[in-house]
């Protein structure tokens, strides 16, 4: 946690080759990277800020694909955080392609560990 | 940190298909009527194996229509098979987005995509996942006679390699 800016920043990162389709997709097909969690009801935060995507070009292509790779990050501006130690669940629905692969959607579950003194 | 367990493996596009041939299927299309392995015996059949979601297939798909519309007077019929989504999303996805002139017919499960796959071919992943956006080409008599797996670094979403295969065959009849 940031405490000079008051931000929870998770980091992610991918193996070398993979991507997955970003927040933002231009192609209402295609499936959005999504987090979510369970936050305390004391906590207020603003909603989730993802760091820039890059552009994937498919050869033959005109319109690049917008998509994480190698490391990407969640933020969330803090209002509000009490003091105490928290272990927050959360879920990060993603899509994922290799340069052989698209694999079916995921879901990334983890458990956010939050200390505020 | 959080550490994102996805595993990269390579492969080559072009597939040695000899001695594969098409496996029985019977699925339901996006009309409820089904369709089966035995209504393309006869004909040469392209096949694609998709989804909605997969940016690949979509890139791919005008020009599926456009072979299907290049070919349909020379006994070549074209078929894609959706996997594992339901139909309402594959009508709206697919079918309405790019007004197919062939079937899609509805692998509910993946156990029939999952048949084609080679079973030397990226062994730990889901033979399923395997086959997604992969195209293959079927003589009359059944057997495949092109197949191409996913390869975004030669992605051949005009299908040129299929066709140039096609043009082979429909040149040796």
């Amino acid at each position: 946690m940031d405490q000079d800016n008051q931000k929870i920043v998770l980091a992610f990162f991918l193996e070398k080759g993979v991507h997955i389709q970003a927040n933002e997709v231009k192609d209402p097909n295609f499936i959005p990277t999504y987090i979510t969690l369970k936050w305390p009801e004391n906590f207020q935060l603003d909603s989730a800020d993802y760091s820039n995507w890059e552009e994937f070009r498919m050869i033959g292509e005109d319109k690049p694909l917008q998509v994480f790779s190698e490391e990407f990050t969640v933020s969330f501006l803090v209002e509000e955080v009490p003091s105490g130690s928290y272990e927050i669940p959360g879920e990060l629905y993603y899509q994922a392609c290799n340069a052989y692969k698209c694999f079916f959607p995921r879901v990334l579950n983890f458990t956010l560990k939050v200390v505020r003194k | 940190m959080i550490y994102m367990p996805i595993l990269l493996y390579g492969q080559s596009e072009s597939m040695h298909t000899e001695g594969m041939t098409l496996p029985d299927f019977s699925l339901m299309d996006l009309e409820g009527n089904i369709v089966s392995d035995e209504d393309f015996k006869g004909s040469y059949l392209v096949l694609h194996i998709a989804t909605t979601w997969c940016p690949f297939c979509n890139a791919e798909a005008p020009y599926l229509e456009e072979l299907a519309q290049d070919y349909k007077d020379k006994n070549v019929k074209v078929l894609i098979i959706d996997v594992k989504e339901p139909a309402e999303l594959v009508q709206e996805k697919l079918q309405d987005r790019f007004n197919f002139s062939f079937p899609l017919i509805l692998d509910k499960d993946g156990e029939v995509a999952a048949s084609f796959a080679p079973k030397d071919v990226l062994p730990d992943l889901a033979r399923d996942e395997v086959m997604l956006a992969s195209n293959m080409l079927i003589d009359p008599m059944g057997n495949i006679r092109f197949m191409s797996l996913l390869d975004s670094k030669n992605f051949d979403a005009k299908l040129l390699g299929l066709k140039a295969k096609l043009d082979e065959l429909l040149a040796e009849e």
